[in-house]
């Protein structure tokens, strides 16, 4: 049905909520301005709109940002071998791809290590700020830029995947050794963070916005949501 | 998006259940800002552990980047990493390369003024493969830490690598050398053929006139080069062929192949002090010149020759009696002006302990060398050039005390330091030949003319006299003597002419020998009667004789009955007296 945005009925206009675990659908105390709710059948905790998603979403989205800068300083692996100690960080890693000919994995590994983490960055805060100045700008050009993001967000792991991989495998004692760099850890933590982030936010509340902006006094419920 | 179905909004509502109230929570806003904190705080530790982990960025010119790989090439002192090279860049005159390294932390008290950083690649030097290593995992920078206080950031690296490094124990010292030979960096040097040191550097002079080499002794044999130690050559093999005949020496054979150093000290009277680092010494071609006595030890001698100097050479021996004392330094030739003659001025030397010694005291109290060797000039001692080696016609000068010659004027150079003359004597070929000279004039001198004239008219008269008597017909003077009276008178007169000839020539020998033969005769005469002396000793030997024989059977019977006595003697008891039985 095709109808302008405001002008839909939601679920949260008529004051109902799916549960999150089971799914079954529920309607919430008339009155609960500020109160929770659980559901009937299974318990759960009851949500119109994720629980103070722009806040959590802000907050994993600043750790990622922090933890994004040690993670391409620092190295993310140490290679030993008989002839010295190597430390490789991500672009080092790259650039030695690039230079080695193999241009299609320098770029996949820039692209998925480099790329989609500072894409998912920028791209979240875009959202958040969207969400949090009420814009009503094109909502579902910035809900598909939501689920690119959602899923291009896994592919960030393919660095970590490798280093625990050789770390695991390349154990030949004063041979060749490899151990994952500090800089592994920082950026396994961005990838996990940036996933968090985007689990918690709520891409409802694109839309919310959208209907509220024509008719800025139509609903509360968003608002609160936001709190 | 819940999938209310929007037109019939009440029917369905009704069915749908009511959520249970809960009591209002308020948590999770505060929960999740920990996650932030958290990171920033992990962020900062590691930024604060990379930023002390960080060490100074040094920059090192090389004349080549060969090997070198930036974020790649580790710099290592002993074989630990203690920075990276960082960048690799021309320096700004385009004449060397700049190396840019990040060293690690800890690293500042590493990098002194004197540090010294070298590129480790495969070379072959001193005899010795190094860097085989970097074969496979490339070049690394080798760093060798300076002792100095101050500390620097911008270095310029060696072109090869320092054969000693600071740290090694031992001493350095300097050698000065007129030529370098086939000595390199890394050549070994011996002491008595044991490996205890080697070649660090070799430069030349400031004024290009010789070569400067600075070698290190490793620390168990530094006190071994004292102020009066001798370094030489000792390269490959040294065959030389001089007035001693034909030496041979060689040292190890990697010197033999590489060249090499060998010093020596001789003995002193009293210890000398080891040498202080950095004490330069002299480079000795070989270890004969190396170990000649020092200035302080040595007599100027001059002599002036005047024959050929043909086979005497500087360095050539000056002996007494065959002992070596001194040697040859030069030879020349000059025109004396006042005797108007070319003369050869030797200059020698002699050993002062060895003249000293020789006089029976080397004590403080001794006289001089010069004093001594004055009094035997005065004495009769001479220079005279002798052939060492006739196969060579090498030769050297001989001192020799000469006697019989007038005693020579005192020393005409009495300047103070001009050194002391010595008178010479004529070769020993020389001298030969002027007696073979003299012997020949004095042979000249004989009147062989007359004598030879002298002598055939004595041999003619000689003869004429034969003649005559050979002509005296004796044998018919006799038969007719005893035939014929009648030539009697004809024979005496012959006769008596015969005996007057006869009476001038034999008469007086006739006389003598009559003589002669009268005191034989009495002779013979007295040693036959019973009474002569003759007589009597024979008796007197014939009585001993007897007396001998009863000695000689005395002895058989005691030795039939006791052939032991032989052995064991005579015994005490056996009372017979052999008295001339023992023999």
């Amino acid at each position: 049905m095709k109808r302008a945005p405001g002008s839909v009925p939601t679920a949260a206009a008529a004051g109902l909520a799916r549960c999150h675990a089971c799914g079954q659908l529920s309607r919430l105390p008339a009155a609960a301005g500020g109160a929770a709710a659980a559901c009937p059948r299974c318990g759960a905790a009851l949500h119109l709109r994720q629980p103070a998603s722009v806040a959590r979403t802000w907050a994993y989205l600043s750790a990622a940002a922090v933890l994004y800068v040690p993670a391409n300083v620092l190295p993310v692996m140490k290679s030993g071998s008989l002839f010295g100690v190597q430390e490789d960080t991500i672009l080092s890693g790259v650039v030695f791809l690039w230079r080695d000919g193999s241009w299609f994995l320098a770029a996949l590994v820039f692209v998925a290590s480099i790329v989609v983490p500072l894409a998912k960055l920028l791209a979240l805060s875009f959202l958040l700020l969207g969400v949090q100045w009420r814009s009503a700008w094109q909502p579902q050009w910035r809900t598909r830029l939501y689920r690119i993001i959602e899923y291009m967000g896994r592919w960030s792991m393919l660095d970590i995947y490798v280093v625990t991989l050789l770390a695991a495998l390349v154990q030949l004692q004063s041979l060749a050794a490899i151990q994952a760099g500090p800089g592994a850890v920082a950026f396994g933590a961005v990838v996990v963070l940036t996933m968090l982030a985007s689990q918690s936010f709520d891409p409802r509340l694109i839309w919310d916005a959208a209907a509220a902006a024509p008719a800025a006094t139509r609903k509360p419920a968003p608002t609160e949501a936001v709190r | 998006m819940n999938d209310t179905p929007p037109p019939s909004p009440a029917s369905a509502a009704d069915e749908i259940p009511a959520a249970v109230a809960l009591p209002r929570r308020r948590r999770n806003l505060q929960l999740v800002w920990l996650v932030p904190v958290l990171a920033a705080l992990i962020a900062l530790v590691l930024g604060v552990r990379a930023w002390v982990d960080s060490g100074p960025v040094i920059t090192i010119r090389f004349p080549s980047a060969e090997g070198l790989e930036p974020g790649k090439t580790r710099i290592r002192y002993k074989s630990v990493d203690i920075g990276t090279v960082k960048a690799v860049r021309l320096s700004a005159d385009h004449r060397a390369v700049v190396v840019v390294a990040e060293m690690a932390n800890g690293a500042q008290s590493l990098l002194r003024e004197d540090t010294r950083f070298w590129v480790v690649r495969p070379r072959f030097a001193g005899g010795e493969l190094t860097g085989v290593s970097t074969l496979l995992s490339g070049a690394f920078i080798g760093v060798d830490v300076g002792k100095s206080e101050t500390t620097r950031r911008d270095f310029t690296g060696l072109d090869a690598p320092p054969s000693i490094t600071t740290d090694e124990p031992g001493r350095e010292f300097v050698l000065h050398s007129s030529d370098l030979g086939s000595i390199d960096v890394g050549s070994p040097v011996h002491y008595r053929r044991i490996n205890v040191g080697k070649v660090t550097a070799i430069g030349l002079d400031a004024d290009g006139r010789g070569v400067n080499l600075r070698i290190f002794v490793h620390t168990p044999y530094e006190g071994l080069v004292t102020h009066n130690t001798r370094f030489w050559h000792a390269s490959g093999v040294d065959l030389s062929f001089d007035g001693g005949g034909i030496r041979l020496q060689t040292q190890s054979l990697v010197s033999v192949l590489l060249g090499g150093i060998a010093f020596g000290t001789p003995a002193a009277a009293v210890p000398v002090a080891a040498a202080a680092p950095d004490y330069v010494f002299t480079l000795f071609a070989d270890e004969a010149r190396a170990m000649k006595r020092s200035d302080s030890e040595v007599m100027p001698l001059l002599a002036y020759f005047k024959e050929s100097m043909r086979g005497l050479a500087p360095g050539a021996p000056v002996d007494f009696r065959g002992v070596t004392v001194g040697e040859v330094k030069s030879v020349e030739i000059n025109f004396d002006t006042e005797a108007r003659e070319i003369r050869a001025p030797v200059q020698m030397v002699l050993y002062r302990d060895l003249i000293r010694a020789s006089a029976g005291g080397s004590g403080p109290d001794a006289p001089s060398a010069e004093a001594l060797l004055q009094r035997a000039i005065a004495r009769g001692l001479r220079a005279q050039l002798r052939i060492g080696n006739l196969i060579t016609g090498q030769r050297h000068v001989a001192l020799e005390f000469a006697r019989d010659l007038p005693v020579p004027k005192p020393p005409a150079s009495e300047v103070a330091g001009a050194p002391l003359e010595i008178p010479t004597l004529p070769g020993g070929l020389e001298d030969l030949q002027a007696t073979l000279t003299q012997i020949a004039k004095t042979i000249e001198r004989v009147p062989f003319d007359e004598l030879a004239t002298d002598m055939r008219a004595a041999l003619k008269s000689l003869r004429a006299l034969l003649d005559k008597t050979g002509q005296l017909p004796l044998s018919d003077l006799t038969a007719e003597l005893r035939g014929t009276l009648a030539s009697l008178d004809v024979a005496l007169r012959r006769a008596d002419q015969v005996l007057r000839q006869l009476d001038e020539t034999l008469a007086p020998g006739l006389g003598a020998a009559i003589s002669e033969t009268r005191q034989t005769m009495k002779a013979a005469n007295e040693l036959l009667t019973s009474d002569a002396p003759a007589q009597q000793d024979l008796r007197n030997a014939l009585q001993e004789l007897a007396r001998a024989a009863q000695s000689m059977r005395e002895l058989t019977d005691l030795l039939q009955r006791r052939p032991d006595v032989l052995l064991r003697g005579r015994p005490a008891d056996g009372g017979e007296a052999g008295t001339g039985g023992k023999r």
